[in-house]
């Protein structure tokens, strides 16, 4: 019963509510629709208005419609053409910011570029004051260099007058000096006549006292001093040393006096005791720079020639022991040089030129080209003053005249030829070559007149010398083995070996036999000079 | 819970018209219209209205702080439910409320309430009449977030998130102990409210009409028809239900009903049953 009548309250309260809803359905409708006139009024913009005619409302919206969607197209238009400019505006921006950075790096690098700029430009003028500091400095010394330069010209003037009036004197002492040689030269004639009148008288002298005592000297054998003819020698009267090396040459300038060449370019003059036991050194020539070679004698005129390895031949005055005249002009070492004519030098080098020298003006007068080496030069032979003999490195000994430029004629021997020496009567000239022989030669015909040799006879080096005795009987040479041979010059027979008494092994490099026709000089390379009797 | 009878109830709309009478120098602009549900309160719809005066480009900008509500020359109560508002306004079927929106300053008697006032006061409605149904157990095992919930859904009306929480209070274990229940007597007294049990003493259910007339019953002494009643208790009823109509959600609620029924159906959403004595 409950239950009945709760389902009869619910559906009453039910059907009221429905009928109160229905009573407010127009109320509602017409608001709903006042709201949504009042949005479009509001989209639309227009002044607010009670529409009542619903078909009035739907033709406007229609129009509106039309107008809304023409805005709309316009607006999408507008709106793609502001997304392309926005995509322009952006890629615009990017391109911006990417030159902007491009243009800060760029200004960044050019920041650095100006700092570094600026340091050099603080450089650069520190240099220009150091520069300006250093041109002020140069300009003070270029004040004082100036000062010192007119101070210098002035005292360049008081040098020139000096050296002008220096020069005046010099040519006084050259007129002097000119006038002093030639009372010089007058002086020497002078010696040499009274020399040839002494040697007259003490010939005539010897010649008496001979023909007296010719038949007692025979009977007694111990007093033989004045016989003329040469003696073999045959003991050693003393050894004694020279010079402080090879003793190259030797000459004698008198029957007591010899003078011999050194390796130690030096000339030592050297006299004989009375008693012929040993020998005095009497003077030292020197102002040669290299060893000597050879030596020549003028004893009318007392002059010594050496020729030298320092290029040059030198010339002395024995008794003042002075210097007169050097020959410079080879160029390379000079083998031998001998007095030629009356007041001319003849040299052969080992330049393979041979030059003939004026003593006075010390010039060289003419050179000969002779393509070989020169080993030794002789003079004083053949029937003409102007002829002179030289031996050479290509086994010829050749035949000079000097008014000619070439060899009149040479002969050729088996090896290279090392010594030449002419004849007392200057017509025969002996040879000494290589092949240990020794070859006497005819000066006018040519001709080889006798062979010299023996068995144990040997040359070892380019200046053996061979020689003719004094009165031209015997020839001798030295050998390797420290002996001398001799020879007899007509029948070529070996006469005499003289040997050194401890059988050393040094070469004899120069021989010389007295002009009395006793005593033999023979010199080695070990300082030593040897006298036999 | 009567989903057909809730739907409708909820569902239920009131026209209203809002009128600004701000005197400015262009003249005011024209009335806002709008058909507001019966559970809302004027505290939510003034924004709107005040929102669509100032669209107006030349007005004068009118803030929520500088007005005030007027209905029939009364200040306007903005914190009771709108349909309550227009259940006691007298007016005929097919009427406007009509509200005068004034800015000139309020009277005293004027309470502006803004939205979180309103809120607070919402959600104390629901734990007062929770505290006459279950001495407020259901409230206080709710969560954090499930008061607020029952706001939002008012706020947005949305009926099924407000039902799927409000089932909670209204489908106890027990019976309610008592029943929330509001009456506002006419001529603008405020709203009685008193301890209104479910049943009688003999287990029968009270109805509407015995509810209403417990709660005015000192005003039937007062009344010259009382007098005229021999049997206190069949006299004093029957005189109610002859003078007066109960009036709720718009109808008029019959006198018969279970009150417990209209408890659980008829309530508005602060769980409150309005209900308003309207003369013949």
């Amino acid at each position: 019963m409950a239950e009945a009548e709760l389902l009869k309250i619910r559906l009453e309260i039910l059907r009221r509510l429905s009928m109160k809803e229905r009573q407010q359905k127009n109320v509602k409708s017409m608001l709903m629709n006042y709201l949504q006139l009042d949005e479009q009024l509001q989209q639309s913009r227009r002044s607010r208005s009670i529409s009542v005619n619903g078909e009035a409302s739907s033709g406007s919206t229609n129009d509106q419609l039309a107008i809304m969607k023409e805005e709309m197209a316009n607006v999408y238009r507008m709106k793609s053409k502001n997304d392309q400019d926005l995509i322009d505006a952006n890629r615009k921006l990017a391109d911006s910011e990417s030159r902007f950075h491009l243009v800060q790096s760029q200004r960044d690098k050019l920041k650095k570029e100006v700092g570094v700029m600026t340091e050099k430009m603080r450089l650069l003028e520190e240099e220009v004051a150091e520069l300006k500091d250093t041109n002020c400095a140069i300009n003070n010394e270029r004040v004082a260099l100036v000062a010192t330069c007119s101070f210098l010209t002035e005292k360049k003037k008081q040098l020139e007058n000096e050296r002008f009036q220096l020069m005046n004197k010099i040519r006084d002492l050259q007129e002097k000096s000119a006038e002093l040689m030639n009372a010089e030269i007058v002086l020497q004639e002078e010696r040499a006549q009274l020399r040839i009148r002494e040697q007259i008288a003490r010939a005539t002298a010897d010649l008496n006292l001979g023909d007296e005592k010719a038949v007692p000297t025979c009977a007694s054998p111990d007093d033989d001093e004045f016989m003329m003819t040469d003696v073999l020698p045959s003991e050693v009267k003393f050894k004694m040393t020279a010079h402080e090396g090879e003793v190259r040459d030797v000459e004698w300038m008198s029957d007591d006096m010899f003078a011999t060449a050194g390796s130690d370019a030096k000339v030592r003059v050297w006299r004989v005791s009375q008693n012929k036991i040993d020998a005095s050194k009497v003077s030292t020539l020197t102002g040669c720079l290299g060893p000597i070679n050879r030596l020549d004698y003028d004893s009318q005129r007392q002059v010594i020639l050496a020729s030298s390895n320092d290029k040059t031949c030198r010339l002395w005055n024995v008794e003042s022991q002075r210097l007169l005249s050097t020959f410079s002009g080879h160029t390379d070492k000079v083998a031998s040089a001998r007095l030629f004519q009356s007041h001319n030098v003849v040299s052969g080098s080992a330049d393979r030129t041979i030059k003939q020298w004026d003593i006075g003006s010390m010039r060289c007068l003419r050179s000969y080209l002779v393509g070989s080496t020169v080993f030794d030069i002789v003079t004083k032979c053949g029937s003409s003053q102007c002829s002179f003999i030289s031996s050479h490195f290509d086994k010829k000994v050749r035949f000079w005249d000097a008014r000619t430029a070439e060899s009149m004629h040479s002969v050729e021997l088996g090896q290279k030829v090392s010594s030449l020496d002419t004849s007392l009567d200057g017509l025969q000239v002996l040879a000494s070559s290589q092949d240990d022989t020794l070859s006497l030669i005819d000066v006018r015909t040519y001709g080889i007149i006798h062979l010299y040799s023996a068995e144990q006879y040997k040359t070892s080096c380019d200046s053996t010398r061979a020689i003719f005795s004094s009165t031209g009987e015997f020839v001798l040479a030295g050998s390797s083995n420290s002996s001398v041979y001799i020879w007899n010059t007509k029948t070529t027979k070996l006469e005499k070996v003289v040997k050194t008494a401890r059988e050393d092994s040094n070469q004899i490099m120069s021989l010389a036999w007295n002009p009395s026709g006793r005593g033999l000089l023979a010199c080695d390379r070990q300082k030593t000079c040897t006298l036999w009797r | 819970m009567d989903y057909e009878v809730s739907r409708k109830v909820w569902e239920s709309l009131v026209p209203v018209q809002f009128t600004l009478q701000s005197g400015g120098p262009l003249g005011d602009p024209l009335p806002y219209y709008t058909m507001l549900p019966r559970f809302t309160y004027l505290a939510l719809a003034l924004p709107k209205a005040l929102t669509s005066f100032n669209r107006r480009e030349d007005g004068v900008t009118i803030h929520l702080d500088k007005v005030w509500l007027e209905l029939n020359g009364v200040p306007a109560k903005m914190y009771v439910p709108i349909g309550v508002i227009y259940d006691q306004a007298k007016i005929e079927a097919e009427s406007i409320l009509e509200i005068s929106v004034k800015t000139t300053p309020p009277p005293a008697n004027f309470q502006m309430v803004d939205q979180e006032t309103m809120k607070a006061m919402f959600m104390q409605n629901i734990k007062q009449a929770d505290y006459l149904k279950t001495e407020a157990a259901v409230t206080q095992a709710m969560m954090k977030d499930e008061l607020p919930q029952l706001w939002r859904s008012v706020v947005n009306n949305n009926f099924d998130e407000f039902w799927a929480m409000n089932r909670k209070l209204m489908e106890t274990d027990k019976e309610f102990k008592y029943v929330p229940i509001r009456v506002y007597p006419g001529d603008d007294k405020p709203f009685k409210q008193s301890q209104i049990k479910t049943k009688k003493p003999d287990g029968s259910y009270i109805t509407v009409g015995e509810a209403v007339g417990e709660l005015l019953q000192p005003s039937s002494y007062s009344t010259p028809s009382s007098s005229e009643s021999s049997t206190p208790t069949s006299t004093s009823e029957c005189t109610i239900l002859k003078e007066r109509r109960l009036i709720s959600h718009g109808i008029v609620i019959p006198y018969h009903t279970p009150l417990i029924f209209a408890a659980k159906n008829l309530s508005y959403p602060d769980n409150f049953v309005h209900i308003v004595i309207a003369s013949n």
